[in-house]
């Protein structure tokens, strides 16, 4: 029981979290929701040669939408959508918009000891793909802070992961490459995501997790950089989560994700603690 | 247990083996109309990129035919204009100081660059000889993209 009871919580929350970056698939009919709230804000920017620079403060806010359901045994379909993100300076307007739009398909090539899964993900820019932020101190400073990147771009997916039940620890394994296009003149430069994510029920009702991700360019270096749509941004990730159960189907899950210079130095980015608080809900048929 | 890590670390390395004050609005009016007949130079400089961004070309103060001030950047003028405007300003040395209080007597604003490339901004007047730098700066990020000495 307790053996089936560690299943459900690796396909109904583990994999989720992580933006379905596991090696399960959802059984047919399960469904999972978060809706999750992320801030951060920082005047530490490290440029596109990967220098520190100090700038006036941004500020980031977002909320999002994110869902997996169960299409058979083998499919799943994922959806992730920020549905309210502000951007903005110190001494600038907040400009605030709809995200881009990730649908994802996820098959199951095994299901065994060691689940493993491909996916193909299209983002659509749904987003607002200019967004011209004025200076509040004259008339005539303007940035443009999109909520969107106004790409169309193609996320696959390929991951792999592990219960060492009776222990109460999994391990996954995700590699990711996004296949960008270009906005208005410029083409973007694509990009491969690979991670490493180890989780544990660490007292009842409570699990945390960690993951080191790293984003990397691939192809030729972007002439300008465009942080906001993430262009040319490079960055070693580590985040740390825990998830506290409520009853059957709800949890809490906080998050903290901080780009770093670990494996591959952070490039076009700031450097912020990024926090996020949400609420998941799953069902099972 | 140590095969089944041995198996995620070794998928997990094949990635990873791919990778390696108080605030008051200053309203402007800029004037960018093109000089007639010949440019002539009085000053040039060329520009040195700063934080990390491509900025670079020749700028050049002078009057043309008419005998009127304009401040150009030449054809080969280019800076970092993904994320939006950047600002041209004439300035007492290579650093920006402001001081709106005592209305900026560091700097002078020339104009607004929205485009790489050549671009004529037109002057009040001779600029005064204590400018002796061209600062590229982005007021949003409150950054310098460049600077040139001019001679």
């Amino acid at each position: 029981m307790k053996k089936i009871l560690f299943a459900f919580f690796l396909m109904f929350f583990c994999s989720e979290v992580s933006f379905g970056q596991s090696g399960w698939t959802k059984e047919k009919s399960n469904l999972f929701l978060s809706l999750d709230y992320q801030f951060y804000q920082s005047k530490d920017f490290n440029n596109s040669k990967g220098d520190n620079i100090i700038t006036d403060e941004f500020k980031q806010n977002t909320v999002s939408l994110y869902g997996e359901y169960g299409l058979s045994n083998r499919f799943s379909a994922n959806a992730h959508l920020p549905i309210y993100r502000t951007n903005g300076y110190q001494n600038t307007e907040t400009v605030s918009g709809l995200g881009d739009l990730r649908l994802e398909l996820k098959y199951a090539l095994s299901k065994g000891k060691f689940p493993v899964s491909i996916s193909v993900a299209p983002e659509f820019p749904t987003g607002a793909k200019n967004l011209q932020s004025k200076s509040t101190l004259n008339s005539f400073d303007q940035i443009n802070l999109p909520t969107g990147d106004g790409e169309f771009n193609l996320w696959t997916t390929a991951a792999i992961s592990h219960s060492f039940y009776p222990i109460p620890v999994y391990v996954s394994a995700f590699s990711s490459f996004n296949y960008r296009t270009k906005f208005e003149q410029r083409n973007f430069q694509n990009q491969l995501l690979s991670g490493v994510e180890l989780g544990y029920k660490l007292v009842n009702k409570v699990w945390v997790s960690g993951k080191v991700s790293v984003l990397n360019g691939i192809g030729p270096k972007p002439k300008f950089a465009d942080f906001i749509r993430g262009d040319g941004t490079t960055y070693t990730g580590v985040s740390f989560n825990v998830l506290y159960e409520i009853g059957k189907h709800y949890g809490i899950n906080v998050k903290y994700f901080r780009p770093t210079d670990l494996i591959v130095k952070s490039r076009n980015n700031y450097d912020a603690n990024i926090f996020s608080v949400g609420v998941v809900y799953s069902k099972k048929r | 247990m140590k095969k089944s890590l041995l198996i995620i670390l070794t998928f997990a390395l094949l990635g990873f083996s791919s990778c390696e004050k108080e605030k008051e609005t200053i309203t402007e009016t800029i004037d960018s109309s093109k000089p007639s007949g010949a440019f002539t130079a009085s000053k040039t400089g060329t520009l040195v990129a700063q934080n990390g961004t491509p900025t670079a070309g020749t700028v050049q103060s002078g009057k043309d035919a008419s005998g009127t001030w304009y401040f150009k950047l030449a054809s080969n003028f280019i800076t970092e204009l993904a994320t939006g405007t950047a600002s041209v300003y004439l300035s007492t040395s290579s650093t920006f100081v402001a001081s709106p209080g005592s209305g900026n007597p560091d700097l002078q604003l020339v104009g607004i660059v929205k485009s790489n490339g050549e671009a004529f901004y037109k002057l009040a007047s001779m600029p005064a000889s204590k400018f002796t730098h061209v600062i590229i700066w982005c007021g949003s990020a409150n950054i310098p993209f460049g600077n040139a000495p001019l001679q």
